[in-house]
């Protein structure tokens, strides 16, 4: 289940990088020819050191940059030539978590997990069943009432996963998910992460924690100077050899 | 959740949160919120003012057109009869092409119908006479033609019979000048104190995205359309026109009464029967112009921002 090969014929990947190369205007080169593809229901780390591209080749697959030669599938959507009213329509299908949460102060829990449906126009009804199963699976139904601020910071950032899977995302984006919790529940937040790759959803987590990279030993895609510089399964986070 | 079945209540759902943002919004930045619609409340209300300033010049000269072109005002020493027989050396001048003759008691008459119409009070019946002169009312053939006709008035051998010959076109021909100036100053003033609003209302506008701008990320990447992100600061910029035009409109017909009697003497000709369409048509222009200004500043403010 967790490596999706067995579709690979039949069904599209659902992160598909053809020849991506981005410079910005200054002439620094971003990205340089990147070859990528990420099965449907795969888990993947995304390291390498800071600028080495990783939020640039994030930025990609929401459409928040464009690159400057090649193609970018994402979740069949071919978001290189994807006009403006089209992209909120690639962004329902990825849910994105950040190092700083980015919740909303003043909504509780519920409020900020719905928000995210709310603003697609969807149905109140949905808004509901959705919110609850997702404030389910973060483990947050108790919380649900409280405010940002009454949580600890693992429970913030459950409630920004919980915000990002509430409209069933085909592809989950990390960006340093753990990069402001400590050890403990980093595990927890990576297991968190883990039982929704379980569920179907493809996951790819942009880290610099080479403790759980190791540990796990998942698909490791390495970055360096905007090149693709190591792509293997079952990795660590450090080449070996 | 398809969008046929769905597009119905997806538009209430749209309009009520964006009500409610927006409401939000303005109550948010209260100082910017009064701020805006302050400067709004007072540009409409100069907006309002040169509407009807100008609208009374109008009357003031289409009544001016109306008339006839020369008028000949005769010496209350001239008996009627005298004044009769003047009738055919003023026909007889080159360029007019007939002279009615106007007896003093039918311009009280005239005078009289005149004052009910403006409904002001009628104190004629205190004076023990009539003080108005008789006149001759002067048609041209050609109503360019009224210097001409003057200067004949002014050599025929009864000239010595009249007091004052009225060139009616030179009036109106000022009246046009004036009128056409005023415009220009109405036209220059209202400019100037539209782009003033718009400064206010966009940076009110820009404010409530700046207090929002979490949210406004949040809705980016969840996948937020266009519309939904923007309309709730199309809203602000309209409800801080109308709050204005509603505060302008209160104030006028709390003054209306007031302005029309100013009207009045300011150009005295002003029909009273005209009142309803101009309170109808500055109503109207008040309110488009306050939408207006405030949707078009929401989208400056919106420009370039939010894609």
């Amino acid at each position: 289940m967790s490596s999706g090969m067995s579709h690979a014929e039949t069904e599209p990947a659902v992160v598909d990088l053809q020849g991506i190369s981005v410079t910005y205007p200054s002439g620094h080169i971003a990205l340089g020819d990147v070859n990528l593809k990420i099965e449907r229901g795969e888990f993947a780390f995304l390291v390498g050191p800071s600028g080495a591209g990783k939020s640039t080749l994030i930025g990609l697959l929401v459409r928040d940059v464009r690159p400057t030669a090649g193609e970018v599938y994402v979740a069949g959507f071919p978001v290189h030539r994807l006009s403006g009213g089209d992209v909120p329509k690639l962004r329902r299908r990825i849910g994105v978590i950040f190092q700083d949460f980015r919740l909303l102060p003043r909504r509780t829990v519920r409020e900020n997990v719905a928000f995210a449906l709310e603003v697609t126009g969807a149905a109140p009804e949905l808004v509901a069943t959705a919110t609850d199963r997702a404030l389910r699976i973060v483990g947050l139904a108790r919380l649900a009432d409280r405010y940002p601020s009454e949580l600890s910071g693992g429970e913030q950032q459950r409630t920004a996963i919980a915000r990002a899977i509430v409209g069933e995302p085909e592809l989950l984006i990390a960006d340093e998910p753990t990069g402001n919790l400590d050890p403990l529940i980093s595990w927890e937040i990576m297991e968190l992460l883990m039982d929704i790759n379980r569920l179907g959803v493809t996951v790819l987590v942009a880290t610099h924690d080479s403790d759980i990279v190791t540990t796990l030993r998942r698909r490791v895609i390495g970055l360096e100077g905007g090149r693709l510089i190591r792509d293997e399964a079952n990795a660590t986070y450090h080449r070996v050899g | 959740m398809s969008a046929q079945h769905d597009s119905h209540p997806h538009r209430r759902r749209l309009i009520r949160l964006s009500i409610s943002a927006a409401a939000n919004g303005l109550s948010r930045n209260r100082l910017a919120t009064i701020a805006a619609t302050t400067t709004m409340t007072l540009m409409l209300m100069v907006l309002a003012s040169v509407l009807v300033i100008r609208a009374g010049l109008d009357a003031a000269l289409s009544y001016a057109d109306s008339k006839v072109e020369v008028v000949a005002y005769l010496k209350s020493s001239v008996t009627e009869s005298a004044a009769r027989s003047i009738q055919v050396q003023i026909e007889a001048i080159d360029g007019v092409k007939g002279a009615t003759y106007v007896s003093a008691d039918e311009a009280l008459a005239a005078f009289k119908v005149r004052l009910r119409e403006r409904g002001e009070p009628d104190l004629t019946g205190n004076l023990g006479v009539n003080p108005l002169p008789a006149s001759y009312e002067i048609a041209l053939d050609d109503p360019a033609d009224t210097g001409r006709v003057a200067d004949g008035l002014a050599s025929i051998t009864a000239a010595s019979s009249f007091s004052r010959i009225i060139d009616g076109r030179a009036l109106a021909e000022n009246l046009v000048a004036i009128t056409g100036a005023l415009r220009i100053v109405g036209l220059i003033i209202v400019i100037g104190f539209s782009l003033a609003v718009l400064a206010v209302v966009v940076n009110a506008i820009r404010l409530a995205i700046l207090a929002r701008s979490d949210e406004i990320a949040v809705m980016r990447i969840v996948g937020a359309s266009a519309t939904w992100v923007r309309l709730p600061f199309i809203l602000e910029g309209l409800a801080i026109g109308a709050i204005g035009a509603l505060i302008t409109l209160f104030i006028f017909g709390i003054l209306g009464a007031s302005i029309g009697a100013v009207m009045l003497n300011l150009f005295r000709v002003l029909p009273v029967q005209t009142s309803a369409i101009l309170a109808g048509q500055v109503s109207l222009s008040v309110l488009a112009a306050g939408l207006g200004l405030g949707a078009l500043g929401a989208l400056l403010s919106l420009r370039g921002r939010l894609d």
